[in-house]
This record gives C-alpha cells, structure tokens and sequence, in this order.
C-alpha cells in the first residue's frame, strides 16, 4: 500500500510562528520522539511540522537511577533526569539524521545545569547547517543539580532568554513550567527577555506511592506528570497567556492524542502544539494528527489552521485582552 | 499508511487473538495471527502492545506493555506470549477473547546470543521469567545445541510451560521455595548442582531470566564459577522504541566515552551479559 501524503491535503496547513513557517502546525516533544530517526522507522518524519529534539546540555549526563517512570489515571509520571549525550556528541551523531530533513523544521531543546550553559550551548549551536531554533528548557523538575527551576522565577527566565538571544540568531522558544502561581508572570518575562515563541506546558511536577511498600513509585520520588490527564490545565494556560499576551506566537503541549486535542489548544490561542505521550501509545499519533486536522479544516470550511487561533467562544465579558494589561498600555495607571 | 512492511524488522500491528487461556493460577497465554512477527521474531525479543480498556475498569491502561515472546511459529504464522495477572494492564488483557485485535509493536529489542554449535546451555527460569526460555530452548534444540533447563517458583502452580520443555524433550528439574513441587529451595542451587556433575565446564552457557533477586543470585553464582551467562531483564516500559529512556537499567560496562551508565532494556536489551548489569 502506498503511503497517503499529507500534503495532498485541499487545505494549507502551513502556520507561522514568529520568524519560523511550519508546513503543518504538529511537532512532536521534547524528549518523547529522540532525535527523529528512532521514528523514521515508522513514517517520514519530514511529513511533521517539526521535530523538537531530547533535551541536550553541556555536558553529558547519566539521569536517574530505576525505576524512572510509571502510569497514573490517563497520565505518565516520568523523572528520567534528563540522560542525555551532551551537545558535542549530539552533534556529532544525532545531526546525521536531522540535517537531512528539508521540510520538517528542526528545534533543538537545551538544557543548562547554570544560566550561563543555555547561552554557551546556544553559541555552540549557532550556524550549524539543519538547525532551525532553539528550545529552552527552563523547567525540567527533575533536574537536582542546584535544585532550581529558572522557569518559576520571572527574573532568571528572562535573564536565560535574553543570553540565549545574544548567543544566536536563530529563533529562540522558551519552553514554560506549569509549577508556578501565575503562568502569565512567566510568560512576559520570556517576553522581556527577547523570546520569539512560548511552548507550554512542561510536565507537572507529581507523585504516585505504592499502598503496598509504602515507596514512591519511581526512584527520584517525584516526576513530571504528562498525558490527557494535563490537558485541561495545559489549555488553561496557553488560553491565559494567549489573553495575557495576545502577539506572541504560542506552541501549545499537554495531552495531545489525537487531531481534536490540537483543534482545542489553536481555539484557545496556540498557534502551533507539540504532541509529546502520544507518540509512545500510538508511534504514529503525529502524522494522524496532520491527516486529521486537514480533514477537520475542510469539514468546517476554513482554508488555514490560523483561522481556529484563539477563536474560543468565551463570553463578552472575557473577550480581548485582560483589564490589568489594557489598563496598564493606555497607560491609566488604575 | 501501511506500517506492516519495515525494512527493519519491526512493525506495527492490529495482531488477531486466536486464543486467551488460564495456564495456572492467574496466569494467562494468549495466542495471536502475527505472520510477520512469527517470522522475524528471535528469542529473547518481546512484543509491545496496547491492553485494550474494559468497559467497567478505571483507571484504563494506556501506556503499551512489553511481553517476551513465548513461542513463534512460521507455518501456521502464530505468536504465543504468557503473562501474569497483576496490574490494570494485564487484567485488561485477561478480559481479552478469539476475535478480538490488539495493536501490537513487534519484535522489538535485542535476542539472545546463541551459543555455538556443540556448546551446552543451561536455561535457568524463575516465576513470568520463564516464558522467553522456552522459546530459546526450541531454537538451541533445532540447532542441535544440548539444552538443560532449571525453572522455579514460590510454589507448584507456579512453576509454568514445565510440560512444554518436557516435551521438547529436554532434561527440565524444578525448585520451588516451599517445595511444593521438585527440589525445595532456589533455582540457582539446581544450576549449581548441573554445574557441579560437570567436568569439562568449557563450552557451557548460562541463560537467566525470572524475578531480580533470583537473577542477581544467578548471575552472581556464574562469576564465580566462570561461566559465561546472559539475562533477559525486565523493567517498566514507555515507548519500547528507544526515545523515553524510560526503562533504564544501571549497567557496569560503560561503552567508552558513551556516559552510559543507564542503558535502556527496549534497545540495548532486553538480554545483557549478566557481568555488565549492576545488580544491587
């Protein structure tokens, strides 16, 4: 049987997001689909809007001892500690596949241990051929070195970004946590700091015990909670920021399964989703997704994958952009 | 988009349950048309699949589960797995009937090393750790390799597919903690006492898998006799594809200049040279 193309598709689904144009507006999340190749077993990985790769830092890092993972109610708790090859190695072996995609766009994410590594990694990446943007990880909660998240404080996130900004050209996401009080907060100091595009949301920082044994389900104790179990939150969130910060482009993340998920996250303002659990139920969950949008699209009529963003029918009253931020632009000072 | 021919081997299918049995107490085998993965499976592989929800369970299983191939056949295009009872995923897959499909990720992961023509394998098996031997046991046999098997449990019952290596026609002896049925006492005692007849030891292999502490006994017990053993090993798994990292073991021979300390069971394994893993 041949492989249907996607882009046979009636419909465009080309998206902008900020500088970067994505030929569909699905990419696959950080640390669930390697470094593409593992998957270009199963379906042509160019067919996706792009590919965020595992998180890479400075140096190479072993992650945490076992047992790293285990399911909760529609969820997936993980605290894999960020194992990773470091970006030298990366770069020597992991590019191999990912410089060959032409039409997939390729983001790679990057870890720092210390604010400075972000803007160290991200010079070291800086003109090399294949790489379209940049990923910043500032939330991973499993990371114990310094115990710090930079994501849940507005200044060091700003601070992060805006060195990541002066170390490269490329187009610079800044990946939010969940793990903090006001998103929104978070969101405009990535703003501040020079971000072209927000992705949001991490994992949630969680816990599962064993009723037996009385232990913490997996080693490190907690982890990050990911799949359909997130989602509701995760569209929250994106919705705030989105009211919060109307221009900036944002990737949406949390609980996509299937083309429907993506639909709600682009109504509540994302212009872009990465599929992250998915892809270990359903390898091919991506691709579907892409198939299933178009298909959407042409059902209810509407030429692009822009014209569902941010189009959530709320009431009036909650219409346009939050009182605090209007009043604080005209300047009124209440 | 067709997923079921992969230059690789490895493919994604909607598998057809032939048959779903009780075999002992809380444990079932399940039978599945697969031809392709029939034909490409080696043992020591296990396949991935989804336990399809049932109607009045919550939570509902959603990550896949990993299951080592039991047995394969290329003529009538069958593939065996056995599990047991013990979660929301394997009382899913209890529930499962003739007719119905399970979506199916196979073969995945890395086979034993077969020894040599004219060596000699002892298979040691303890509990749900038994079902990959058989199916090595099968392939050494047609290999004219000679095969010895030892297999354990807590108790009688327990102890599964004893029938089906006898009737491979291999010499098979039982231990069970409580000794309810064959030797009272471990597994790995057996082994040493297969070991101990021997005068030439050159030659034989060690084939391992059952719960931890017994691999690690076992494991420990061919140090120090010098003899060569793999385990088959088995830990929580995410994606079975090598991207999750999420089934990581803690391994003693790093590869040089890799960092890999953990070295995930979907890829690197399931089978490792019992010296390599760090048993705790």
């Amino acid at each position: 049987m041949k492989r249907k193309s996607v882009r046979s598709a009636a419909v465009s689904l080309r998206v902008r997001l900020g500088r970067l144009t994505l030929q569909n507006p699905i990419l696959v999340a950080s640390g669930t689909f390697g470094y593409g190749a593992e998957y270009a077993r199963l379906f042509d990985v160019d067919d996706l809007g792009g590919v965020v790769t595992k998180s890479i830092s400075l140096k190479p890092r072993p992650g945490n001892p076992a047992p790293r993972i285990w399911e909760t109610a529609s969820g997936m708790l993980n605290a894999i500690g960020l194992q990773n090859t470091g970006v030298e190695e990366f770069l020597r072996s992991k590019m191999l596949f990912l410089k060959k995609l032409t039409r997939a766009k390729v983001i790679v994410n990057i870890i720092g241990e210390r604010i400075g590594d972000y803007a160290q990694i991200a010079r070291r990446l800086d003109g090399v051929p294949g790489i379209d943007g940049l990923e910043l990880n500032l939330s991973c909660p499993n990371c114990e070195r310094g115990g710090i998240e930079f994501g849940v404080n507005p200044r060091m996130t700003a601070e992060a970004v805006r060195r990541v900004r002066k170390a490269t050209r490329l187009p610079v996401i800044a990946k939010l946590s969940p793990n903090v009080t006001d998103i929104t907060a978070i969101a405009r100091a990535a703003a501040d700091g020079g971000a072209d595009a927000l992705s949001l949301i991490n994992t949630l920082l969680a816990l599962a015990v064993d009723p037996e044994s009385w232990k913490p389900r997996i080693a490190p104790v907690t982890g990050g909670l990911s799949g359909p179990a997130v989602k509701p939150v995760a569209l929250r969130m994106v919705w705030q920021v989105h009211r919060a910060l109307p221009k900036m482009p944002l990737i949406g993340i949390g609980g996509i399964m299937r083309s429907e998920d993506v639909v709600e996250f682009l109504l509540c303002g994302a212009s872009a989703v990465e599929i992250g659990t998915a892809n270990y139920i359903r390898p091919t969950a991506a691709p579907e997704a892409v198939q299933g949008l178009a298909r959407y699209l042409k059902r209810k009529g509407l030429r692009s994958p822009g014209a569902l963003v941010g189009r959530i029918q709320t009431p009036a009253r909650l219409r346009g952009i939050p009182k605090l931020v209007a009043s604080r632009r005209s300047g009124s000072g209440r | 988009m067709s997923l079921d021919r992969l230059p690789t081997g490895m493919g994604l299918t909607a598998a057809p349950v032939l048959l779903n049995r009780v075999i002992a107490p809380d444990h079932f085998l399940t039978r599945l048309k697969a031809p392709q993965v029939a034909r490409r499976a080696r043992p020591g592989q296990f396949l991935h699949l989804i336990c399809p929800p049932a109607a009045d369970a919550f939570p509902q299983p959603m990550l896949r589960r990993p299951f080592s191939i039991f047995d394969a056949d290329t003529r009538s295009g069958t593939v065996d797995f056995i599990y047991k009872r013990v979660g929301i995923g394997t009382e899913a897959l209890a529930r499962v009937r003739r007719g119905d499909r399970l979506d199916l990720l196979a073969p995945l992961g890395l086979p034993f090393d077969p020894p040599a023509p004219g060596r000699e394998a002892i298979l040691v098996g303890g509990g749900v750790g038994i079902p990959p031997l058989y199916f090595l046991a099968k392939a050494l046999k047609a290999a004219g390799i000679a095969v010895r098997v030892v297999l354990g449990a807590r108790k009688k019952g327990w102890v599964i597919c004893v029938s089906d290596f006898r009737k491979l026609g291999v010499p098979v002896q039982v231990a069970t903690d409580d000794g309810s049925m064959g030797h009272r006492g471990s597994v790995v005692e057996l082994a040493a006492a297969a070991l101990k007849r021997r005068e030439d030891r050159s030659g034989i292999q060690l084939f391992i898998c059952g719960p931890t502490p017994m691999m690690a006994a076992a494991a420990r017990f061919a140090r120090r006799e010098g003899v060569p053993a793999q385990v088959s090993l088995e830990e929580r798994m995410g994606c079975g594809l090598g991207v999750c990292w999420g089934c990581c073991v803690e391994v003693t021979t790093e590869p040089k200049g890799t960092h890999a300390r953990f070295q995930r069971v979907c890829t690197e394994g399931p089978v490792f040279p019992a010296e390599a893993v760090s048993w705790r």
